[in-house]
């Protein structure tokens, strides 16, 4: 696998606050490499500090083997961005809005094509003011494969937008990977880091605090299943604890438990049985990268 | 070359982008020829020598068509365009920033110099008005009259933070900017002390003189110290805009 990303101890420190605080990864060709954290976590920083668009406080990072500060003119021929809230102005028409930046290029696809690509071929002649969030977000991504980049950078691109609308999102940065281009996907959105990044990096406060693929991840922390009910009379949870494989905690009637494996949800389910338990809103899910952070840094990801 | 074509495609981009925005629309071409038909046939008297007071009027009012978007539209563009990040993504990309400085500029000049030919074709056409001066030299007046309120009011997107609080500098400075400079009232009917005090220190005042000197044709050599002020103006505002530019 070739590199495409090389970072090395990169920190970024706004007077006393560090954002970013010595970070080092790299990022192949054509995978799907997710930057995942809460808010806040120095996410966005690390990937403008990429972009060109911050000056590092230190370390060193090549992409495509330029360096964004020195290099940058080169560097933004060949990536393409859409950033974390951001916006046209009102009145340009999709189609203009991509005409516009391909004049910024010395190649560049037809605004057509980008439209189809994107599913906005209605809306050449739409103003951006009157798309709706799921479609400002696609012309984005148009805008940001306007010159047909070797890579391409995605700032919380699904933030606000609703779950089908995400879901289409998910199947175009797909489609875009199988282009053959290398895609940086910034979210704080768990679910969608699992679904689509081939690897991820978790950050908080300013440090990778795990890297690997979300499989390895998951399996890392050897949760298993994670089970969870209510129940009126609390007393059964002492049966359960003796249950081999089987981890409890409790806050006042729900239980949460997280089991080895599917055979001891199944003596969960005979123990609740047998006591003839009430229990109701009973829950199996499997682990997920929420889990994972959870595990990691002792708190919750969703604020 | 590509800059060129960078140049040109924002240009264009922002010609579009004036164009549907029916306020500003309002501003530049319709409000000057309606004032100016109101000062000529409701505010001035009668028996008052409409052949001198329109020769006087039109160029004061190109002013107002050159201050009201310097002072207006294009802080407020430039603010909005950082708030919304627009800038931030042009930087994300290969753009020159001389190319988005000049079509941004270009853009309002054209404009600009749409209103005030309108104004002057309704002045003359109409009113009866003349350009005793040289139209050369006239035409160049304008641009520095132009270049120089452009750049000065870029302190207001410098120190605004948001859309509101451009709004609020910019409405704040508007209306002493336009009585006391001799746009909508003449200077020599201010009271003296406003005329020595306050209009003095406004810088739309000599753009005033010096289109009024060389619309009614006075030498040149009686514009220096006007020619001198706005230039200074001019480079006042490059290098406070310069220095305090943001992207974001």
């Amino acid at each position: 696998m070739k590199t495409a990303i090389t970072v090395e101890d990169l920190a970024k420190t706004y007077g006393s606050l560090r954002a970013v605080d010595g970070v080092s990864f790299e990022v192949y060709e054509h995978e799907i490499f997710g930057i995942v954290g809460p808010n806040g976590a120095g996410k966005t920083t690390t990937v403008e500090c990429l972009e060109g668009l911050r000056v590092p406080s230190a370390g060193s990072i090549r992409v495509l083997g330029l360096d964004p500060q020195s290099a940058g003119y080169q560097l933004r021929q060949l990536i393409g961005i859409q950033l974390q809230e951001g916006k046209f102005p009102d009145r340009i028409k999709a189609r203009e809005a991509l005409e516009l930046f391909a004049s910024f290029y010395p190649r560049s696809l037809p605004a057509g094509l980008l439209l189809e690509q994107v599913g906005l071929q209605d809306k050449a002649n739409a103003y951006y003011d009157s798309l709706s969030g799921g479609q400002k977000q696609r012309l984005a991504i148009a805008l940001a494969l306007v010159h047909d980049p070797q890579m391409v950078f995605f700032d919380e691109l699904t933030t606000g937008l609703d779950p089908q609308a995400r879901r289409a999102m998910w199947g175009l940065v797909g489609s875009i990977r199988q282009a053959g281009k290398t895609v940086i996907l910034v979210t704080h959105f768990m679910e969608e880091a699992e679904r689509l990044c081939d690897r991820v990096a978790i950050i908080d406060q300013g440090k990778i605090v795990a890297l690997d693929t979300p499989a390895n991840l998951i399996r890392s922390i050897d949760a298993g299943l994670r089970v969870s009910f209510t129940v009126d009379d609390p007393g059964i949870a002492a049966r359960l604890e003796k249950i081999a494989g089987c981890r409890l905690s409790r806050s006042n009637g729900q239980i949460t438990s997280q089991c080895a494996d599917y055979r001891v949800v199944g003596e969960v389910i005979r123990v609740l049985g047998e006591n003839g338990c009430d229990f109701r809103d009973f829950t199996v899910s499997k682990t997920t990268l929420d889990d994972v952070f959870l595990a990691i840094t002792g708190k919750e990801m969703r604020e | 070359m590509i800059l060129l074509r960078q140049f040109m495609k924002l240009t264009s981009a922002e010609l579009r982008l004036f164009g549907r925005e029916p306020l500003a629309l309002f501003f530049t071409f319709i409000f000057p020829v309606f004032f100016l038909f109101l000062t000529m046939e409701v505010f001035v008297p009668a028996e008052a020598p409409k052949e001198i007071v329109i020769n006087q009027v039109t160029p004061s009012l190109m002013v107002l068509i050159i201050a009201t978007p310097a002072i207006f539209g294009v802080p407020m563009s430039i603010v909005s365009y950082r708030q919304i990040k627009f800038l931030k993504r042009l930087r994300g990309s290969p753009v020159r920033p001389l190319a988005i400085l000049g079509g941004f500029g270009l853009a309002n000049f054209i404009v600009t110099l749409l209103g005030i030919a309108l104004l002057a074709l309704v002045a003359v056409l109409v009113h009866g008005a003349v350009l005793a001066g040289s139209p050369i030299s006239f035409l160049g007046g304008f641009v520095l009259a132009f270049l120089s309120l452009a750049a000065i009011f870029l302190f207001i997107p410098a120190v605004a933070r948001s859309e509101r609080a451009a709004m609020a500098i910019s409405q704040i400075i508007y209306f002493p900017v336009m009585l006391f400079s001799g746009v909508l009232v003449p200077l020599d009917q201010l009271p003296d002390w406003i005329a020595r005090y306050i209009s003095a220190f406004i810088p739309v005042t000599y753009a005033v003189e010096l289109l009024q000197g060389l619309w009614l044709g006075a030498p040149l050599a009686d514009l220096t110290w006007e020619v001198l002020i706005l230039l200074s103006v001019l480079l006042l505002g490059v290098v406070i805009a310069a220095r305090t530019f943001r992207w974001e």
